[in-house]
Formats: structure tokens, C-alpha cells, sequence
């Protein structure tokens, strides 16, 4: 037995001994990546000369902040930075690993500096080698543009954040998607502002939200510039930062041969079928009204409305409308224009509050003629500012003779 | 009455000379008579249990006395060969009675045990179906190791081994003092396996085992023993890779698995394991009728595997398929291919993994986590892991009983049985391992985060969201595994002078659940918590009998009929993440039947066997990590069908008193034959993949072993104490285990059949034929008739074969239009390798 302890201890004690000690290892020296001539990114475009495609082989450095990065997977291996002086597109061997609010510091050696159609870029870039973060949640304020801004400057807006103002997708509200996450398709949508400029948004099949319907409002755009031969692309970083709740502009120009479509009602209160809103000419259509009966050649008594669908202004400024109208026959009696904000779009108008704008109007006053088509002027919705905000036509008939017949058309509202 | 006579002769009663529960089964192999039995053949003995990875039940076998399957066993172990066929858990191991099988994955694993081989050696086995006074058995046949201290050889023993395989060196030493004065027998056995570098370039070895077993005769009756071991072991892993790899290195041994760091060489697979067993054994003696030997046992300790991850960042991996210059074959690539391949052969960093170049990531990746550990406000800054060393871990608890008996009836009968139970529990996690440099890791899931707007779907535990990750942290995911079963057996075995017979009949409850430890993001409603408990009422009968033409010549047939429980690791649909449940979980029906000739002379010994074994309603499920995906990918088969059938022959001849001759032969035909449904998930989508599709199985090859298998073998004995022999192994009919979603409906689609595609799709890879020659040979001292000295030396594969693959997959990931774009993946057998022991006994 002894011999058996003794040997087995000394078993014992190696086996501790050896099964203690598992692998170390040492760390490796670190590295770091050399900083060499530090420009400005105004400098590192100016570097690029057109026509070619420059290979940089000495240590540049370039500072900046991240300004759009792969998270939505709406990019894929790109990113886009930007300093005092301006945007720069970066291309990535993989995944860039950066994300918004980083500040990098990118030495370009072994990178390629090229335009693809007209679009500048850092190609090649290397997320190890070539880039060291330095700080993070460094989030830079995208710079207030309008569409007409932007094309009158594409180069110097190309990769830098923007935001425009009081924009809307021309296809929004049609349950179209950013892009078609299904067969993995990118697809390029329309943004629009009032004054009808319009700008691409190009949106990668691959994004997670590419399936994501299309903002139906109008409101603030945030994204990135990138251009596309002639023409400039934005680029959403997420769909989060879109606030595009507010009413689109309407615009009603009765072409489709319809009162109510868009959401428009017609109220008509009293009066025969003939006193009530109707549609005028099958080709350039208008809104039509008049109380004449003409078998007694004279107006009769009646009431009827023409009502826009709700308009929410509460994310408005200075919301104004127009319309077109011309008039034959006799200038009575006088259609009104009224504005309400307690109207629930479906009851009796006259349970709801009106505003009378009708003196603010400029109406026609030419009644031999219906080619003396005159434009409202832009009336003012600003006193009106409410989430469910409503303009009507009113049209009282009056038992009298020398009645008139009003058409109004191209009914436009900017909230 | 003729007419059946005929027919008994004709289907030829019983079994195969093992069947039967002879008392005298028990083989301990002496090294002292290493003449003695046909196993000495065997050029891996001393090592069979240390190739963990393969976990092949061949091994197990290594001291059956049956002609063929101890050839088998350590002569095609190398090809990855499978006795009939069978999956290793088909067979039953145990120590004392009590088995040894995960519960979960079915199968044993030698490396709980590695190291021990001075007790491992001491094992009663049996292949297929056989009379068991232990247990009922699987169709795979039995081991039961017999650990019990009064039965081991007294004496001491050290040996030190020199090796160029898996370890360098092994260091072991045994003794016992057998039953001593004082009715008490104990055994101490330990070793220690090591290597720097194994075999394989990048791996490496440390292994430690002890094994304690203590005795006390109380008196004639009773007897009470204790056993516990050991076997820690730290090993580095080998890969296995696309054949353009192989190419490229010109290395059919390429390992993609290590890299250089700070000039060392570092392995990213490490495998660290360490599941001690301890058990106390009753053994009484009733009378000399009946016995009742009962344990308790109880079984803990830790799993472990290193696996790389990362995070936003490129995969390091050299062999990614986008890191290989066939990726960059299209028209207008060729100056990257050139670059590639160049660099693929000259520089070690892109052959291997690059972990200077991994720390150099991390070492500048800013990044601030925003309300990190579920804080409002909490902002966490520092530089964050984008590439990791993780490690897998499948902790376990088991303890249970377990009780046979043996009763003599009469002279003719002899009836056995028992009763077991086993409760067990698995602990499934991630820890981090090692940040590589970063400062931390945050637990979410990449791939989640990216496809779902919602950032709570990418949350491993929702309850702590955007955790912060350090080394030691649990992480990923969490969730327990709890297996309860009891099994009972009972059988009757009678010997009359023609026949040998024995009846058998097991019935057996399996229940088993998932508990979730965390609440993940994609699975809110169903990944903490118990799951829906699954029961399972299992059965199973067995006969066989040994008809005796003569005592020279007999026949023996066995036949069985059980019902097998789905293992626990295939019942679950991405079990990382949710509590759910395959659909149409079913056991599994065996059914098989062998009938044998068996020749017995002094000179010659000889069997052939011919079987069909048909398992249906299997669950055939597989996880695979997938690089697009980042994830891992789970293929969930059921009603898969499988259809063995085959004949073996094994034969053991004396030339003269001082040469023997032995050959094996078998010819197997192991078959899908059913139309299975798959399922294929992904642990970080609630999107399945696939759901339901019917697989178009039928027919299609078992892969991943040669279905047939030949080795011829000579040994000299010299009466001066020492022996020489060589043996030589061919094997072919191997395929590449099939990609069941190429062989869908689905798959095919948009082709006609005479696309090209069509056929690539469906076809299976046959590997080419491989063989292998072995020498060893021996000598054994003896000195002052007290201590002996013995040398034993093997050489494998003299040859030097390199380039016979041994067994692969085809990737499960596929591009339908261009099947070579992922090819199979593909593993091939060791070059030369040697083992020398030299043993100091006494």
C-alpha cells in the first residue's frame, strides 16, 4: 500500500501540474497606422484629376465624421464622411465596421481615387489598415438645402448629409416600397417639393427596409448626396429620421372626371339635383355650379358644397391655397370660399365652424366669356394651422334672375 | 418434420460465437500473451480511444474475440469505417454495468475516459444483437468495461509511449494490489498524453487522466467498490476543407484552424474537456444461484470548443470562400486570382489565420454603446471585439442507479435482468474566451440586427439588452437540456448440446425538455423556460440461437425488433434560441436479422455473416455554421429511412505454430430508402428556410464511410519473445454524405431535364478507393523472473498514402447553377505515423 501512495501521489501532483497550465499566449505589438500628410477633404477631392483613376502610394491622412453607415444594410461596404470642407464617398474592401458619429481618421495609401459616373470616391478602402476611429457619437448636423440648391451645386454636395424641408414622394400614399426587398432590387423614388423641383432617392433592395412603405406625407428629408452621371441620388441613412407626416400639397384639377376623388366631398344640402356641384367638359375638366332653372329661367333657392379632404397642417409653417374660377351670366350669386377647423368631413358642414375668405380671393368678374379663367392668388392657411384643417366652396342659390354659373379648377393647397 | 429440420439447418440457428453470455467473455488482454489473441493484429490498440474526434465505436472492440470485428475494429478505423454501417449510437458502452452514452447525442465518447487504456482494456464486447446478462444493447452490439478493483491484474505497470499521431508522448502508469488481506483491492491508473504539435500542423495535445477504484469484500455475500476518473484534456482541432485548399498548400492535412500570433502559432478550435464519473458498486452474492450487482453513479463536468466569431467585420477565416482564389475565377478577375493564388502559396498569413492582424483590429475600433446593459443612458465606451475567440460549452449533470441480476433457473436456464434510470442535465452556453485585445463584445446578433428594423430582434437576452460582453461572461445564448430515462431488460438464455437460445425483451421510458435560460430577441414568446416535455415509451424484443452441426461447425441467427427514443439533439429546432419542437418527433423502429456460419478449428477460425438491418422514422438533424448567414443553419429530417444490408467474413489462420494469418472482408450496401421532409431553420430567424419539403432520398448512398473493406494480415511469433507482422487495408465504395436539399423538388426547379445542372445537382460523390499498409512488431524481456520489459512498435500506413479522402459532406450550402461554387468539403487520412510504448512491469 505504501508503494501505491507514494506513486500515485507523485501521479497525482504531475497530472495537476500539467492539466494547470493551459496555453498563453503573448500579445502582439500593436500597431498603428501612420498619419503622413493630413488633408482636408476639400484636398483629397481636389486630388483627383478627371479622366483618370489615381492610385495614392504615400501616407494621406483624412479626417472626418461618419455620416452614413451600413446598419440599415441600405449601404454595403461604403460609407460616407465629411468635415468643414465638404463629403467624401468611401468604398470598402468589406464591411466598413464605422458607424454614424465616428470620428475616423482614414490614411489613403493603397486606396484608388476615381469618379464612377461623375460620383467621387475612395475605393479600396481597407476597414483595418486604413482606418482608425478616434471618437465616437460625433453626429453631424445635416445643412438645411432645397432641391434647386442642390442641383445648382451637385459637386460640391456630393457625400455630404442634407435635409430638405416641405418634401414629399411623388409616389407616396400608393403602399409603393422604398426598393424591392423581395427580388433584392434597388429602385430609385421621386422626392418632390412645392415649387414641383424634383430629386431621385435611390434605395438598395438589400436594405431592411426596402419592403417599408413609402411615407404617404410631406415633411423633412434627411439623406446622403451621391450623384449619378447627371444627376444627383440621396440616400437614406434611416427611415427614422424621415419625418414626412404632414399633408402633401393637394392639388384637384377634376381631370379625372371626378368631384370626390382624392378624398373631396360634395354636401348638398337643398335644391334640385340640378344646384348641385357637377362636372364640367369631358376634356380639361372643371367644377361646375350655378341655380339657373331654365324652364323658368331663374334662379331657385339651394345650397351645396364642395369640400377638400382633411389637411394636416400641424407640422406647417405658412400653408397657403389657390384655385382657378371664371364665371358666365351674372356675377350672383357669389361662390364662397371658407375654411374651417372643426369640420369632421363627413356631417353637415353647417354644424361646423367656417371662416369666410371669399374677399380674399381675386374671382372673375368677366361674364360673357368662359375663356377668362383667373387665378385666386394665394390665400393664407397659416391663422388656420390645425391637424384637420378643411376648405370648402359654398355655393348658396338665390331666387332671382341674371343667376351666373361658376367653374372653379387646378385647386392647389401647400400645407 | 423433414421439411423443417431442413429449414432450421437451412436458416442456421444462432449466433455468432460472441452472442452467447459465456461466462468466460470477459477477456482481460495480458500483455503478457500479447501472442495470444487475434487483437494483437491490431496496430492501434494502445491508441484507439485517443481519436476523440472520430468518436468510432470501432475501437470499442478492440478486445472482442470475434475474428472480423477486432480486424475491423483496428485495422479500418483509420477510414473512417463503421461496423454494418451504424451510427455510433447503436451501440451501448458501459463501465460496471452502467452506461456510458451521452444521453443526448446517443453515442459514447472515448475521450471522457481517453488515457485510461491500462483499465479500458479489461471491456466484454459484443457486435449486433446478442444475448447481455448487462443490458438489452442497441443493434451495434455492447462494451462493458470492468473497472472493479478485485478484477484487475495485480501488479504495476509504466509505460512511456512516443508517437507522432494526435500526441507525442504518453506517459502511464497503473497499479494494483489485488485482493489483499485486509478483503480490500484497489487500483490507481493515470497517465498524460502531450504533444507541441501533433501530427497535424497547428494542433496540439495535453491530456491528463486518473482512475481511482477501490474494493472492500465485506464477505462472501457483499462487496462494495467505488470507481471515479478522469480525463482533462486541451487539444487543438483540425479542420477539415474545400479541395482547392489542399491544392493550394499542396498539404492534404491543411489545417485552417490556427494562425500566427505574435510569431506563435495559435489554434482557434480548442477542445477542452474534462467529465469525470465516480460510481459505487453493490456486488452481492445471494447464492451461488443468483447475483445482484446495483450501482449509484454520478457524472459532472465541463465541454468545451473555441469557434471565432465577429462582428462587422471581414471574415478572417483563410478558407472562406471568398478568400480562396476561385472566387475570383470570373472574366475580368484575373489579376486577382493571380494575386490570390500567389499569395495562397507564398504567405503563411493568408494561408493560415492572421490573429496579429485580428488584435490590430480591435486595437482601434472606437465605439460607444448606447444604454448598454439594459440602462437608460449608460454609455459605454471603449474599443469594441470585432473579432473573438468564443467557446461552446455543453456542461453536464447526470446521476442515476442502475441494477442487474442473474439467476441460475436450472442447468438449462438462465435468466438475467435489470433496471436503470439516468437523469441528466446538459447546460448549453457561450462564454467569451478571449477579446483578442478589444475591450469588450456586445450581445447581439449581427445578422438580426441587420434584418429586422426592430432592435430588440437582435437582443440575445432581451431582458439585459445591448449587454456589454468581458472575458468569462456567459453570452449567445443559454438553455438547458434535461433527460430522464428508465430502462428495464429482462432475458432468458438456455444451452443444450446442438442449441444455444436466448430470448430478450426491453421496455423503456425517455422524457426530455428544453429549459431556456434567456429571452431572445427573435423569440420572445418562446425561448425562456421549460419547453413541452417529450415522452417516449420504448420496447424491444430479441432471439437467437447457435445451432452446433458439429463442435467445429455451427450456424447462428439473431433477430431483434426494438423501438429507439429520437436522441434529444435531434428533437429540437434551433435549440439555441427557442423552445420548439420538430414536428412528427417519433421513435425510430429497428428492425435486424443476421444469420452466420461459423468454422472453429484449432488451426482455422472462420465467419461469415450476412445482415439486413432497417431503421426507420429516424430524425436525421444536423447544424451547420453558415458564413453568409453568420449563423447557424439547422436541417431537421424526419421519417428518413435507412436500409443496411451486407455480409462479413473474418477469418484467423494458423499457417504454423509461429505464423498466423487474418483477413477480413465486408461488403456493405447502406442506403437512404424513403422520401424523408426536411425542414431547415436558422438560429437567428423566425423565417424558416424551408418547411416540409420532401427530400428524394431513396437510394441514395449513407456517406461518410467505405461501405466495403478488406484487410489481409501476417504475423510471426517468435518462441524468443518477440513477434513482427504487417497487414494489409483496401477500402472503397465511400461517398460524401448528400446535401438533402439538392434532392428537392425545389431545388430542381426552373431546370428541364436535360440541363446540366440537373445531374450535378443530384449526384452523389463516390470517393475514390484508398488503402493502407501497417507493420508492428515486438519484444518482450523478462529479468530476474520479476520484472518484464517490453517493447511494442507500430508503423501506419508505411506507404505514406496521402491522398485517400476518408469522408467528407457536401456543403449544405449550394448555388443551384453553379454546384462547384461551394464544393464538398473533404477529409483525408494521415500519412505514415508511428506509436512506440515501452512498458516496465512488475
Amino acid at each position: 500500500m505504501k508503494s501505491i501512495q507514494k506513486y500515485s501521489l507523485i501521479l497525482f501532483s504531475t497530472i495537476v501540474v500539467l492539466t494547470s497550465c493551459t496555453k498563453e499566449y503573448d500579445t502582439p505589438t500593436n500597431r498603428t497606422i501612420p498619419v503622413g500628410n493630413v488633408l482636408t477633404i476639400a484636398e483629397v477631392r481636389a486630388l483627383h484629376v478627371p479622366g483618370t483613376e489615381t492610385r495614392i502610394t504615400q501616407d494621406i491622412t483624412v479626417y472626418g465624421v461618419v455620416t452614413a453607415d451600413e446598419s440599415t444594410g441600405n449601404l454595403y461596404k461604403e460609407t460616407y464622411i465629411q468635415d468643414e470642407t465638404g463629403g467624401l464617398y468611401l468604398r470598402f474592401t468589406t464591411n466598413s465596421g464605422v458607424y454614424i458619429g465616428d470620428s475616423i481618421r482614414v490614411n489613403l495609401n493603397k486606396t484608388k481615387l476615381l469618379r464612377y459616373n461623375q460620383m467621387l470616391q475612395v475605393d479600396s478602402v481597407h476597414p483595418d489598415n486604413n482606418v482608425t476611429k478616434i471618437a465616437t457619437q460625433q453626429f453631424r448636423t445635416p445643412e438645411l438645402v432645397s432641391i434647386s440648391t442642390l442641383k445648382a451645386n451637385m459637386e460640391s454636395y456630393q457625400g455630404k448629409l442634407v435635409q430638405l424641408d416641405g418634401v414629399f414622394f411623388i409616389e407616396g400614399g400608393l403602399t409603393k416600397t422604398y426598393a424591392d426587398g423581395v427580388n433584392k432590387e434597388s429602385v430609385s423614388r421621386i422626392l418632390q417639393d412645392a415649387g414641383s423641383n424634383q430629386i431621385d432617392v435611390r434605395t438598395s433592395g438589400y436594405a431592411n427596409f426596402a419592403n417599408d412603405t413609402l411615407p404617404a406625407g410631406s415633411g423633412t428629408f434627411i439623406g446622403v448626396v451621391a450623384q449619378y452621371n447627371s444627376g444627383l441620388q440621396l440616400i437614406i441613412r434611416n427611415p427614422n429620421e424621415l419625418k414626412m407626416t404632414g399633408s402633401r400639397p393637394i392639388f384637384k384639377d377634376f381631370n379625372d372626371q371626378s368631384l370626390t376623388s382624392g378624398g373631396w366631398t360634395v354636401q348638398h344640402i337643398s335644391g334640385p339635383s340640378y344646384t348641385e356641384w357637377g362636372i364640367f367638359a369631358a376634356t380639361n375638366s372643371a367644377a361646375k355650379i350655378s341655380c339657373y332653372n331654365s324652364g323658368t329661367s331663374s334662379g331657385v333657392a339651394s345650397e351645396s358644397w364642395l369640400i377638400s379632404p382633411v389637411i394636416n397642417l400641424s407640422s406647417s409653417t405658412s400653408p397657403y391655397f389657390n384655385f382657378r374660377n371664371v364665371v358666365r351670366y351674372g356675377l350672383n350669386p357669389q361662390l364662397k370660399v371658407m375654411v374651417s377647423t372643426n369640420y369632421d368631413g363627413t356631417s353637415n358642414p353647417n354644424t361646423a365652424t367656417w371662416v369666410d375668405l371669399t374677399s380674399q380671393a381675386t374671382w372673375d368678374t368677366d361674364i360673357n366669356s368662359w375663356s377668362t379663367w383667373t387665378s385666386s392668388g394665394n390665400l393664407s392657411l397659416t391663422p388656420y394651422i390645425s391637424a384637420t384643417t378643411y376648405i370648402a366652396f359654398q355655393h348658396i342659390g338665390i331666387n332671382a334672375s341674371g343667376v351666373g354659373t361658376w367653374e372653379i379648377d387646378d385647386i392647389g393647397i401647400n400645407p | 418434420m423433414k421439411s423443417l429440420k431442413l429449414f432450421l439447418v437451412v436458416l442456421g440457428v444462432v449466433v455468432i460465437n460472441q452472442s452467447f453470455a459465456q461466462s468466460d467473455t470477459l477477456q482481460a488482454i495480458d500483455d503478457d500473451t500479447l501472442t495470444r489473441f487475434v487483437p494483437q493484429f491490431s496496430t492501434t490498440i494502445e491508441q484507439l480511444d485517443d481519436e476523440s474526434e472520430n468518436q468510432d465505436v470501432s475501437g470499442l472492440l478492440q478486445s472482442s474475440r470475434d475474428v472480423y470485428t477486432s480486424i475491423a475494429g483496428f485495422n479500418f478505423g483509420v477510414a473512417r469505417f463503421r461496423i454494418r454501417g451504424y451510427d455510433s449510437d447503436n451501440f451501448t458502452a458501459m463501465m460496471n454495468g452502467v452506461t456510458l452514452n451521452d444521453p443526448e447525442m446517443g453515442r459514447a465518447i472515448w475521450a471522457y475516459w481517453g488515457g485510461l487504456n491500462d483499465i479500458t482494456r479489461y471491456q466484454e464486447s459484443k457486435s449486433g444483437i446478442s444475448a447481455s446478462q448487462l443490458t438489452f444493447g442497441g443493434i451495434g452490439g455492447y462494451s462493458n468495461i470492468n473497472a472493479r478493483a478485485s478484477s484487475q491484474r495485480k501488479g504495476t505497470k509504466i509505460s512511456y509511449a512516443l508517437a507522432n499521431q494526435t500526441y507525442d508522448h504518453r506517459l502511464m502508469f497503473t497499479t494494483s494490489t489485488g485482493m489483499m488481506e485486509n478483503n480490500l483491492a484497489v487500483t490507481v491508473s493515470g497517465s498524460m498524453r502531450y504533444a507541441n504539435e501533433g501530427y497535424v500542423e497547428g494542433t496540439f495535445y495535453r491530456g491528463a487522466s486518473y482512475f481511482l477504484s477501490v474494493e472492500k469484500k465485506f464477505n462472501d455475500k457483499h462487496s462494495l467498490g467505488f470507481v471515479g476518473y478522469g480525463s482533462p484534456t486541451v487539444s487543438g482541432g483540425q479542420s477539415i476543407s474545400v479541395q482547392e485548399a489542399y491544392d493550394l498548400t499542396g498539404n492534404n492535412q491543411y489545417n485552417s484552424f490556427w494562425g500566427y500570433q505574435a510569431g506563435e502559432k495559435r489554434n482557434s478550435r480548442i477542445r477542452n474537456t474534462h467529465k469525470p464519473m465516480m460510481m459505487l458498486n453493490h456486488y452481492f452474492t445471494l447464492n451461488d444461484k443468483t447475483t445482484i450487482n446495483s450501482s449509484l453513479f454520478y457524472s459532472f463536468g465541463r465541454g468545451g470548443q473555441t469557434r471565432l466569431n465577429w462582428y462587422d467585420a471581414a471574415d478572417p477565416r483563410p478558407d472562406y470562400y471568398r478568400n480562396l482564389p476561385s472566387y475570383y475565377s470570373n472574366p475580368g478577375d484575373e489579376a486577382l486570382y493571380e494575386l490570390y493564388t500567389q499569395l495562397w502559396q507564398t504567405d503563411v498569413n493568408t494561408q493560415q489565420l492572421n490573429f496579429d492582424q485580428m488584435y490590430f483590429a480591435n486595437s482601434k475600433n472606437l465605439h460607444s454603446v448606447v444604454d448598454a446593459n439594459g440602462v437608460k443612458g449608460n454609455t459605454v465606451t471603449g474599443n469594441r471585439a470585432k473579432y473573438i475567440i468564443e467557446e461552446y460549452r455543453t456542461d453536464h449533470s447526470q446521476y442515476g442507479f442502475n441494477s442487474t441480476f442473474t439467476h441460475q433457473l436450472n442447468e438449462k436456464i438462465m435468466l438475467s435482468g435489470g433496471l436503470n434510470g439516468s437523469f441528466y442535465k446538459s447546460m448549453n452556453f457561450k462564454v467569451m474566451n478571449d477579446l483578442l485585445g478589444a475591450d469588450y463584445w456586445v450581445d447581439v446578433d449581427r445578422f438580426a440586427e441587420r434584418d429586422f428594423a426592430d432592435e430588440t430582434a437582435a437582443q440575445s437576452n432581451v431582458e439585459v439588452p445591448n449587454r456589454i460582453v468581458k472575458v468569462g461572461d456567459k453570452f449567445g445564448y443559454d438553455y438547458d437540456i434535461n433527460i430522464n430515462t428508465i430502462n428495464s431488460f429482462a432475458q432468458a438464455e438456455g444451452k443444450t448440446e446442438k442449441i444455444d437460445w436466448y430470448v430478450g425483451l426491453t421496455i423503456s421510458n425517455t422524457s426530455f425538455w428544453r429549459t431556456g435560460n434567456v429571452k431572445n430577441g427573435l423569440f420572445q414568446d418562446n425561448s425562456k423556460g421549460d419547453s413541452e416535455k417529450k415522452s417516449f415509451l420504448n420496447y424491444g424484443i430479441k432471439t437467437g440461437l447457435i445451432y452446433k452441426i458439429t463442435g467445429r461447425h455451427l450456424v447462428g441467427i439473431n433477430l431483434a425488433f426494438l423501438t429507439v427514443a429520437p436522441n434529444s439533439r435531434d428533437a429540437f429546432v434551433s435549440p439555441r434560441t427557442r423552445n420548439q419542437i420538430v414536428d412528427n418527433l417519433k421513435s425510430e423502429i429497428n428492425t435486424t436479422g443476421d444469420i452466420s456460419y461459423m468454422v472453429r478449428y484449432p488451426k482455422v477460425k472462420t465467419r461469415l455473416t450476412g445482415f439486413y438491418t432497417s431503421i426507420k422514422d429516424k430524425t436525421w438533424s444536423r447544424s451547420f455554421f453558415n458564413d453568409e448567414y453568420n449563423t447557424f443553419i439547422n436541417y431537421m429530417m424526419t421519417g428518413v429511412d435507412q436500409l443496411f444490408t451486407g455480409i462479413e467474413l473474418g477469418a484467423e489462420v494458423n499457417i504454423t505454430p509461429t505464423i498466423e494469418a487474418t483477413g477480413a472482408f465486408t461488403m456493405g450496401d447502406y442506403i437512404y430508402n424513403s422520401r424523408p421532409v426536411v425542414t431547415i431553420s436558422q438560429d437567428n430567424s423566425t423565417k424558416l428556410l424551408a418547411e416540409n419539403k420532401i427530400v428524394y432520398f431513396e437510394n441514395y448512398k449513407i456517406g461518410g464511410m467505405p461501405q466495403t473493406a478488406a484487410s489481409l494480415g501476417l504475423k510471426y511469433s517468435s518462441p524468443k519473445f518477440w513477434f513482427a507482422g504487417a497487414n494489409f487495408n483496401y477500402f472503397m465504395d465511400a461517398y460524401l454524405e448528400a446535401n438533402p436539399d439538392r434532392r428537392t423538388e425545389e431545388a430542381l426547379a426552373g431546370f428541364v431535364s436535360t440541363d446540366p445542372q440537373v445531374e450535378k445537382l443530384l449526384e452523389q460523390t463516390k470517393l475514390d478507393d484508398g488503402y493502407t499498409i501497417n507493420v508492428f512488431g515486438g519484444k518482450s524481456w523478462r529479468i530476474k523472473r520479476k520484472y518484464f520489459v517490453r517493447i511494442n512498435i507500430n508503423v501506419n500506413n508505411v506507404l505514406d498514402k496521402k491522398d485517400y479522402a476518408t469522408g467528407g459532406f457536401e456543403q449544405l450550402r449550394y448555388d443551384k447553377q453553379n454546384i462547384d461554387r461551394f464544393p464538398p468539403k473533404v477529409g483525408y487520412m494521415y500519412g505514415r505515423t508511428y506509436f512506440a510504448m515501452v512498458s516496465f512491469s512488475f
